[in-house]
């Protein structure tokens, strides 16, 4: 009887949330058959958990908030084995040197707007959101992506106001320069 | 007067952020006379619109990817 239960309970949550969970995946793993694994993963573990799930908030907060932290394992493992390629843009810089030769921002990226259907561009795109590094990344795609308010995503990430403006900021500049590198290399 | 890093940092969060007016008054008079900076801010604009937009229409599962999950899930279930 048991095992009925949770069998329908799963063919309901496919239905309900794999769409959206399979989209907040995507755009922070860029890799559609790991999201789907994320996806499913989440899924199981929902089941194994179901009993200690109060009911305190909906069932798609509550899997995404499953689904998030096996996310964050995932970078944590990247993370290990990957170097950060725009540290150089991060040098302290003084006043009028800020901006980097070769790293001059061009003004350019209103024109990736016009031809955002393009599919090798969101690819482009969602890598560049993939290459933050991850202590960025939560914070850039809960804000600049999901819209959450500022004291939710500090709270989330545990993370200070001012540290996340910081945040905020770097994590602009690395995409800015991302895009423009990726889309205009010329 | 306010250096491009500070501008740079008041570009990215003003849109998020409540910024004094002396701040942005500060940004403005430096966007007139730094090009970068000025273009800077284009940028930061486009990119939040960029990410959101793509991030909005990113992808779904088409019904044979969830029938396909439906299987494995149930396949994982039942052991």
């Amino acid at each position: 009887m048991k095992k009925e239960n949770e069998t329908t309970t799963v063919d309901n949550w496919v239905l309900l949330y794999a769409d959206y969970l399979y989209n907040f995946a995507i755009v922070r793993v860029n890799d559609a058959d790991l999201a789907k694994d994320l996806v499913q993963d989440t899924f199981i573990a929902g089941i194994n958990g179901l009993k200690n799930f109060e009911g305190k908030s909906a069932v798609r907060t509550w899997l995404t908030s499953i689904l998030k932290r096996k996310i964050i394992d995932h970078w944590r493992q990247k993370e290990s084995r990957k170097t950060d390629v725009f540290s150089s843009f991060f040098a302290e810089g003084k006043s009028f040197s800020y901006w980097q030769e070769g790293a001059k921002p061009q003004g350019r990226l209103t024109e990736i707007e016009l031809d955002i259907e393009n599919r090798e561009l969101k690819a482009a795109i969602l890598k560049c959101v993939d290459n933050l590094p991850e202590k960025y990344k939560s914070v850039f795609v809960d804000k600049i992506i999901d819209e959450k308010e500022s004291e939710e995503v500090c709270k989330d990430n545990n993370i200070s106001p001012s540290n996340f403006w910081v945040i905020i900021h770097r994590a602009k500049m690395q995409m800015r320069a991302c895009l423009e590198n990726t889309w205009f290399n010329d | 007067m306010i250096d491009c890093k500070k501008a740079a940092y008041i570009i990215d969060t003003k849109a998020y952020k409540p910024t004094s007016f002396i701040k942005k008054l500060g940004l403005k008079f430096h966007l007139v006379i730094c090009p970068h900076c000025a273009k800077y801010e284009k940028d930061s604009k486009a990119v939040d619109h960029i990410v959101r937009y793509v991030s909005q229409h990113a992808a779904a599962l088409s019904e044979a990817e969830k029938k396909e999950m439906i299987r494995k899930l149930q396949a994982k279930l039942s052991n």
